[in-house]
């Protein structure tokens, strides 16, 4: 016999006590005068042996029920060797995801499923090869239970666990082989489809934990409506509601690291997408850090606060010198370009640009980038100005056009502006995109998965004479260079061998010129507003901090998987149907998994018999005790 | 202004007329007491017993006529009583340490003063001659039977003037008390018999054998007929000075069948040998020793005469 907790058995001090109370109980008494003795001195001389006997028995008792009172919290095990034996492999997983962080009566999940695995443990044979792993959305193995993750988390794969298992068996070449399985039995983490029935040999053993519950509210998603924002962003917060709830509303609360505080009371039915919008824009690309918080009484705790990194961006200014006024508001040369930066219907937030059209160039130095549109030529001074504007960092687009001048051109290219010299040629044919550059940040997007340039039309009008320091980015089908990249000194220019707007091509009714306008312009800004570096990570078996935000370093979110969420929990049966796993026996069926598991030792915990004797005692010592002094 | 007297506060309150010092105020109000409980007087009793039936003459009062018998024999018949002269009582009176048991509203010693006190007052007022005699291990203290005008008055001087002690040897004590009581009476005896059996039940039996009339008044504390339970005791014997710790209970119930038991035997034994048996505890009221002695003498003095 052997004891889990031996250093219970400092209690056993406490047997002092019946004893003291048996002493100081003889010693205290009061005093009374008789006429004569001769009646008691009979009754006591005939009560006197039953009545000793009696106080020691009432002593006995008293002193057993403390020493099984001790032993019961010592945890003894039995351990019987068995002649028959044969050795076992076991594999004991533990569901550690985030639904085992249901909290019951203030006890979790995991730690109920914690104590099955000890009393699962402190049953088997000494001999069997046992394995103790953790699974969520990962397996983990670990030496003892108490290696195990003290914060649970992560999404649930059963099949993947079940896989893990299975392996670690197959690798065995014990007789027997046993798989536990300690879970809740979430639906969530089943398959979405059967997986096939699993081979024999294998003994599966589901421990069910019943503790997920019916109904629970849940923070899904946290994000940023306007990624980027002039002066005002939106956060919008997806909640979701599960099975019956108290309340039709709850509070939702959204705390800023700032100390700014806002609070909503949400539709507690369904799915819900709370858009919480607030002014102001942090500064110096901080993320914008904070949590939500979700009043609502169930009993998944974790799912009902999310914290959250955003990173805001401020938008580029953009100044779009339209060289080429129209007759009407759409056959200026910058219409469409504008458009293309700013607005873009449902994704309108989404703009990193704020473009001005202008008709005389301005200082340019607040300016992310310039982009010369179609301009018949510019003064010189302007020329110096965006000169210095490019080697201080600026960028520049030229888009070149009809009324582009040869001697703007070669004004432009010997002030530097121009990366080669380049001529007007005298017919314009129409040639489509041959080739493009995918490996230039510009043109990443057009990799022939996301988008392609190859239905974008070019009027062949320029020719240009390449040099060492120029790049093309896009060559027609002839090979003419059709967008070009040059550097003046921290700066970048690009050129556009075409006007922006309708007069050569069609290409501004098309759907590729946005994104290539966007692509081209924030190729050009890109550097301008460095992004802060926001790492999600979704807690997991490998992720051992607890949700929320971190940040040494990189800012880093640890986030509860959204997918833990739904409370549904799955039968035995259909757990065991979705899984493959065969039907539940009480005790292993010899044609399906071989003859009984034999054990060399037996390990038994006696607790229950404990706690029935020191029932029985207590009984009995109450008897006792009433007829003894009552 | 409304008068309580002593019989109302005897039967409303035994506890508190117990705790009376005053034995005279004490006596009245126990025969006082024991009177008024009875319907008729059993004052006849005592002086007016029927003797014998003669043949009606002239001048017979007609109330003395026996109807049942002219009914039957056609002849008419006067019922004829006896005058009793006055009796001697003699009252013997435990006054060894025994008595000074006190677990009840009053000592045994105290409650035993007081029966006396009231039977002393009884004879009195049947103008018989009374006499007391305290008894330990031999006549401690007497006081012959007498009808004086003052003879109540030494009773309850000497009665107040005892205290009890010593060991008690009742054998010695009816020896020299056989040769005191020489004229027939009324012998009380008051104790708590926890003598020798044998002895004391010699002693009784001579003295009905010498005439007289004897009386047993057993009075017991309460604690010595049942053990007090829920503690641990050290009992002290006041005779002996013997000391006994018991957890009283474990042995309550024994000793309470001990002292039953005890107690149907001494009922039995006098009984049989036509003894008078009273046993009370004290805080029983003394008024029903009294009424149950009044009725008990009278029945057995019926009885007597209708055996003569």
């Amino acid at each position: 016999m052997s004891l889990i907790h031996p250093w219970m058995l400092l209690g056993l001090g406490a047997l002092a006590v019946p004893l003291v109370i048996h002493l100081l109980r003889s010693r205290r008494h009061r005093t009374a005068w008789l006429g004569t003795l001769r009646f008691l001195l009979e009754a006591v001389a005939e009560t006197q042996r039953w009545r000793r006997l009696r106080n020691l028995l009432l002593l006995l008792l008293r002193v057993s029920a403390i020493v099984l009172l001790v032993l019961l919290f010592a945890r003894p095990l039995l351990e019987r060797k068995r002649a028959d034996a044969g050795r076992e492999a076991h594999v004991v997983l533990i569901d550690s995801s985030g639904s085992m962080d249901t909290r019951v009566l203030g006890r979790t999940a995991f730690a109920r499923g914690l104590a099955k695995a000890k009393s699962l443990l402190a049953g088997l044979p000494e001999d069997a090869e046992i394995t103790i792993a953790e699974f969520a959305d990962d397996v983990r193995a670990v030496g003892s239970l108490a290696q195990l993750r003290k914060q649970v988390g992560g999404r649930t794969d059963y099949a993947g666990a079940l896989d893990w298992g299975l392996e670690r068996l197959a690798d065995s070449d014990a007789e027997q082989k046993v798989l536990h399985i300690i879970t809740d039995l979430q639906a969530a983490g089943l398959p979405t489809v059967a997986r096939a029935a699993l081979p024999d040999r294998v003994r599966i053993d589901l421990i069910p934990i019943h503790e997920i519950g019916p109904a629970n509210g849940a923070i899904t998603d946290v994000k940023l409506l306007n990624p980027y924002a002039a002066a005002t962003f939106a956060i919008a917060v997806g909640t979701r509601f599960y099975g019956p709830l108290k309340h039709d509303t709850v509070r939702l609360q959204l705390e800023l690291a700032d100390g700014t505080e806002m609070e909503q009371a949400v539709d507690a039915s369904g799915t819900t997408v709370l858009n919480v919008p607030f002014s102001g824009a942090p500064a110096g690309g901080r993320p914008v850090c904070g949590v939500v918080r979700l009043s609502v009484p169930d009993t998944y705790m974790r799912d009902n606060q999310r914290h959250f990194a955003l990173h805001v961006r401020r938008t580029s200014p953009v100044l779009l010198l339209d060289g080429a006024s129209g007759a009407n508001l759409f056959e200026d040369e910058g219409y469409f370009l504008c458009h293309a930066l700013s607005v873009s219907g449902l994704s309108h937030g989404h703009s990193r640009f704020t473009p001005k059209v202008v008709r005389q160039l301005v200082d340019p130095r607040e300016y992310a980038a310039v982009a010369v549109c179609n301009v018949r030529k510019l003064a010189a001074e302007q020329t110096r100005g965006l000169r210095r504007y490019v080697e201080q960092g600026g960028s520049l687009l030229f888009f070149l056009g009809d009324r582009t001048e040869p001697e703007s051109l070669a004004a432009w290219h010997r002030a530097g502006l121009l990366p080669c010299r380049a001529e007007r040629l005298p017919v314009a044919v129409p040639r489509p995109i041959g080739e493009w550059d995918v490996d230039h940040p510009a043109l990443r997007l057009f990799d022939g998965k996301r988008g392609s340039l190859s239905g974008v039309v070019f009027r062949e009008s320029f020719k240009f004479e390449l040099g060492p320091s120029v790049r093309v980015l896009a060559r027609l089908a002839n090979g003419a260079p059709a967008i070009l990249e040059g550097t003046v000194g921290a700066g970048r220019i690009l050129v556009y061998a075409n006007p922006c707007d309708r007069d050569w091509a069609d290409l501004p009714t098309r759907a590729i010129y946005v994104p290539l306008m966007r692509e081209l312009f924030g190729y050009l800004v890109a550097d301008t507003v460095p992004a802060a570096e926001v790492r999600l990570v979704l807690a997991g078996v490998h992720e051992a901090r607890a949700p929320g935000l971190y940040g040494d370093g990189p800012t880093t979110v640890v986030l509860t998987d959204p997918r833990e969420t739904d409370p549904a929990g799955a039968d035995e049966e259909a757990f065991r149907d979705r899984l493959g796993l065969p039907a539940a026996v009480r005790e292993p069926v010899a044609a399906e998994f071989g003859p009984l598991p034999r054990r060399r030792m037996r390990r038994r915990e006696l607790w229950r018999f404990l706690a029935l004797g020191l029932l029985v005692l207590s009984m009995l010592e109450n008897l006792m005790a009433e007829r003894t002094y009552a | 202004m409304a008068f309580v007297t002593m019989q109302e506060i005897e039967r409303d309150d035994p506890g508190l007329f117990l705790m009376l010092e005053d034995l005279e105020l004490v006596a009245h109000g126990v025969v006082e007491g024991a009177l008024l409980g009875l319907h008729r007087s059993p004052y006849l009793g005592f002086s007016v017993e029927f003797e014998a039936h003669r043949e009606y003459q002239r001048g017979d009062d007609l109330r003395h006529v026996n109807w049942n018998l002219w009914a039957r024999h056609d002849r008419l018949f006067v019922k004829q009583y006896k005058a009793n002269t006055n009796l001697d009582l003699h009252l013997m009176l435990d006054s060894t340490g025994s008595m000074r048991t006190e677990h009840g509203p009053t000592a045994k010693w105290r409650y035993a003063i007081r029966a006396a006190a009231a039977f002393a007052l009884l004879a009195k007022r049947t103008h018989d001659a009374v006499g007391v005699s305290l008894i330990g291990d031999r006549i401690e203290r007497h006081l012959p039977p007498r009808t004086s005008a003052g003879q109540f008055q030494d009773i309850l001087g000497m009665l107040e003037r005892a205290e009890p002690g010593g060991r008690a040897s009742i054998g010695h004590a009816f020896e020299e008390m056989l040769s005191l009581c020489r004229r027939r009476g009324i012998v009380v005896l008051i104790s708590d018999l926890f003598d020798n059996e044998e002895e004391i039940s010699v002693g009784l039996k001579s003295l009905q054998q010498m005439g007289h009339d004897v009386i047993v008044v057993q009075v017991l504390d309460p604690w010595e007929v049942a053990l007090p339970k829920g503690g641990t005791y050290e009992f002290h014997d006041l005779e002996s000075g013997q000391r006994l710790r018991v957890v009283t209970d474990t042995v309550a119930d024994s000793y309470a069948a001990k002292v039953r038991a005890w107690r149907e035997r001494l009922r039995d034994r006098y009984f049989a040998a036509g003894i008078d048996w009273l046993s009370v505890r004290t805080d029983q009221r003394l008024s029903e020793l009294l009424t149950r002695y009044i009725w008990r003498r009278a029945e057995r003095r019926k009885g007597a005469g209708q055996h003569r």
